[in-house]
């Protein structure tokens, strides 16, 4: 993984701008369209390739997460139309918690906090045993699924074993 | 744990949605935070707008202070990187990694990582234990700078690969252990079995000889008119030498002594400045002895061995990222603001004698003709102001359909009288409007409290009452800061505010309203908000709910006295659970008595007669105007039902 998960970031990044800018005009900038609608379309059309395999990244580096939220923030302000160009100084605190928009970690939870039941259904015991062997060591994709359980602990109730887990 | 996890998981099947409502949960408490932070910024900056300056005792000063200085010069930087650029430029420093780092491969891990800075790069964030298996383990050399080949310059995704197969190198824990270990087994070989680690046992004869004859020898001593340290030593080497054994044997031998039979051959009437002497003396003649000094080294190196970390250390956390979240720290930042004071007091502007002036309500909901809605509730108390009087009504709680039921947490009415457009100050509508305008798409998504009166509110205690946040913060800060702004900007511009709100229970830990910082710090002395307690009662409510006012620049508390109702009973009967028609019995409380609205009216007729206005009158300020529309425009953009235009 030594820099690899940096490489693999930096091509989805690479994939989803392209995306973005070839759909801005007819889609994500298109007054017609309702901005919830084009937000949907931006999930859908935009998200999907940033986020496609997110759910197995782990150490990632700080700056690229501070990549991928800015950038994500930057495609919302394109659709609200709420940017510098309006000279609304909107701070992106502001402008994140007034449209609602998800930040890039709570996407990237959503996604590694669903994988593990499909690897609890259709993971080979192997793959399990060797998943568990990375968590010994303390580190790794696992380690990572359980501090996200335990923030997801703190939100909503878990059935005991489950928290134990946390 | 996980053994027990996964078939669970496996046969959860709402675990999707399950997730999903945990995340929009994390996005709602967010912006709850947010929304807390922005209200009390909006009103820090209001006071400041008039001069004051909020500090809180901890603040510190912080400079810019140079504080990463150059090892080699005299130079200081503000951060970390301008330093290591410096010291790079000037002094040729270089990162440490570079000096251990001379092919491809890593020394930690034996991967071959394809370019040497890649290895360097890895050597320094990776938190695997390679650095610390290289580090101290072997000598630095020169860097050497190794790229990719030609063909390969293009080649994005190239994962370090294992060429190279071989024991890793121990890490620093494993290194000490096997430092330890050879110490060890040094030492055990220079004391020797029969020795240092000879363990005398009282049956055999030497040991027995070499007991007595000490033994002997510390009643001799004991005997002695001036015993000394010196004496002490002569008479005991004198009984170890009689013994015809080896000298280490002899150490041992009195060590044994020492540690086994010494106390009990001391005699029982010692004179206690002797005791202390013996026990000076034999500790000195132990550390002179060799035997001894082995053993004390022993004992430092098995303490050593017993205390030592895990042969893998923990390297420090991997690349966590938490998610962040304000809502978690919202209280803190309560228990912060509770501890604001005014560094500068804010000054009120003085009031302008053209006018026009401005009478805001907001209400939570309903209306009655006698409620201080009724628009000629105030001109009939000061009928020679009204020409340039503006009265606007804001139902906060107007915002259908995502209120089941009437906030209680709120202020439920304000009554703001206020003055605009004078040529020397600057109107409080923008400030206010922008605030409104912001508010009004929000208010309109809040989720309603559970609690549907305030007597639900003080007998539900928990996390999800009385304003189902659950955190003391939320509590204390959130709901009424709106409120609190306009009032703010209201009384600096000479205006008078009356806010309303439950009154404080008793117990002193339940987070309340008022005991929420903003407040405090409005209400300390120097800053013209004043607080007073009735019991609505007293003004014909049929519950006695008990509340407190917030007031500036009035004299609310003799119109109270004023309105109060002579012929009126307290109630005794608790409002609570349903009639025999099926309504809440609590719903004739919600009510608003309406001579508590008439002793708001003289509240501000009697600031208007203050304030010596001339009778021209006067258009109303086009900010207004936007802040009515504002405060009267849902969501959608449409308006509400009760809108009135001026």
């Amino acid at each position: 993984m030594d820099l690899d998960i940096d490489e693999e970031i930096t091509s989805r990044i690479g994939m989803a701008k392209p995306a973005f800018a070839e759909m801005k005009r007819t889609i994500f900038s298109n007054r017609a369209l309702d901005p919830d609608a084009r937000v949907k379309l931006y999930e859908s059309l935009v998200l999907t390739r940033l986020l496609y395999g997110c759910s197995v990244w782990s150490d990632v580096p700080a700056s690229l997460i501070k990549q991928l939220e800015a950038m994500i923030i930057k495609h919302h302000r394109n659709i609200h139309n709420c940017g510098f160009w309006n000279e609304d100084g909107i701070p992106d605190d502001a402008f994140v918690a007034t449209h609602q928009v998800m930040p890039f970690r709570l996407h990237w939870a959503r996604h590694r906090l669903v994988y593990p039941q499909h690897v609890a259904r259709h993971g080979l015991p192997v793959h399990i045993q060797l998943l568990h062997a990375e968590y010994a060591t303390g580190k790794g994709w696992l380690h990572e699924v359980s501090q996200e359980l335990m923030w997801m602990s703190t939100l909503i109730d878990l059935p005991l074993s489950l928290r134990n887990v946390a | 744990m996980w053994h027990e996890f996964w078939p669970l998981l496996a046969d959860w099947k709402p675990w999707k949605p399950a997730v999903r409502r945990a995340c929009n949960k994390q996005m709602l408490q967010e912006k709850l935070a947010w929304e807390v932070k922005s209200y009390h910024t909006n009103i820090v900056r209001e006071l400041e707008i008039f001069g004051g300056e909020v500090c809180c005792d901890e603040d510190v000063i912080v400079e810019n202070v140079a504080s990463f200085r150059c090892n080699t010069c005299t130079h200081c930087f503000p951060s970390y990187q301008q330093l290591a650029l410096h010291a790079f430029r000037q002094h040729g420093v270089v990162a440490q990694e570079r000096y251990y780092v001379q092919s491809t491969v890593c020394p930690g891990c034996l991967k071959d990582h394809h370019t040497t800075f890649r290895v360097t790069q890895h050597l320094r964030y990776r938190r695997n234990g390679c650095w610390d298996r290289t580090f101290l383990a072997r000598l630095p050399d020169d860097p050497v700078n190794i790229d990719l080949p030609e063909h390969l310059r293009k080649v994005k995704r190239l994962p370090a690969i294992r060429r190279h197969h071989g024991p890793l190198r121990p890490t620093s824990v494993q290194r000490l252990r096997i430092q330890l270990r050879q110490d060890i087994t040094a030492l055990r070989a220079e004391g020797k079995p029969e020795y240092a680690w000879w363990y005398p046992q009282d049956d055999d004869p030497i040991v027995q000889r070499a007991n007595v004859a000490l033994c002997d020898a510390l009643h001799t001593w004991t005997r002695m008119e001036h015993p000394t340290e010196v004496d002490f030593q002569n008479l005991m080497f004198g009984a170890l030498f009689t013994l015809e054994i080896e000298d280490p044997q002899r150490c041992r031998l009195f060590m044994h002594w020492v540690e086994t039979h010494m106390y009990d051959d001391c005699p029982p009437d010692m004179d206690p400045d002797l005791a202390i002497l013996l026990e000076q003396a034999y500790v000195s003649m132990l550390e002179d002895l060799p035997t001894w000094q082995i053993r004390q080294r022993m004992k430092v190196l098995t303490d050593r061995w017993m205390h030592l970390p895990s042969d893998y250390p923990d390297f420090g956390p991997d690349r966590a990222h938490c998610i962040p979240s304000e809502y978690q720290l919202m209280a803190q930042s309560e228990k912060k603001r509770q501890r604001w004071t005014f560094h500068t007091r804010p000054i009120m502007r003085p009031a302008s004698q053209d006018g026009p002036y401005y009478i805001v309500h907001l209400y939570s909901g309903r209306r009655r003709d006698q409620d201080f809605q009724f628009d000629g509730e105030v001109p009939r108390q000061a009928p020679s102001e009204a020409p340039r009087m503006h009265l606007c009504h804001f139902d906060r709680h107007g915002h259908p359909p995502h209120y089941e039921h009437p906030q209680p947490s709120t202020l439920e009415s304000l009554a703001g009288l206020c003055q605009g457009r004078a040529t020397d100050c600057t109107s409080p509508w923008p400030p206010v409007r922008d605030v409104v305008s912001s508010e009004v798409p929000l208010a309109a998504r809040r989720r309603t409290p559970r609690a549907s009166t305030i007597e639900d509110c003080r007998r539900i205690v928990g996390p999800a009452a009385p304003l189902s946040v659950g955190t003391f913060a939320a509590q204390c800060g959130k709901l009424p800061t709106f409120e609190r702004h306009l009032a703010v900007a209201v009384t600096f511009h000479s205006g008078s505010a009356a806010l309303e709100h439950p009154a404080m229970p008793y117990d002193e830990e339940l987070p309340f309203i008022w005991r929420s910082g903003i407040l405090r710090l409005l209400l300390r002395g120097g800053v013209p908000f004043r607080r007073v307690t009735i019991q609505q009662w007293r003004f014909g409510a049929e519950g006695v709910k008990p509340t407190m006012l917030l007031y500036s620049n009035g004299s609310l508390p003799s119109a109270l006295e004023r309105c109060e109702l002579s012929d009126i009973t307290k109630p005794t009967v608790p409002l609570l659970e349903r009639d025999a028609v099926g309504r809440f019995k609590t719903s004739k409380a919600k009510e608003y008595p309406s001579a508590l609205s008439r002793a708001f009216a003289l509240c501000f007729s009697d600031r208007m007669a203050q304030l010596n206005i001339n009778s021209s009158p006067k258009e109303a300020d086009p900010d207004f105007f936007d802040f009515v529309a504002l405060a009267s425009c849902l969501e959608g953009g449409g308006m509400m039902p009760d809108y009135q235009p001026i």
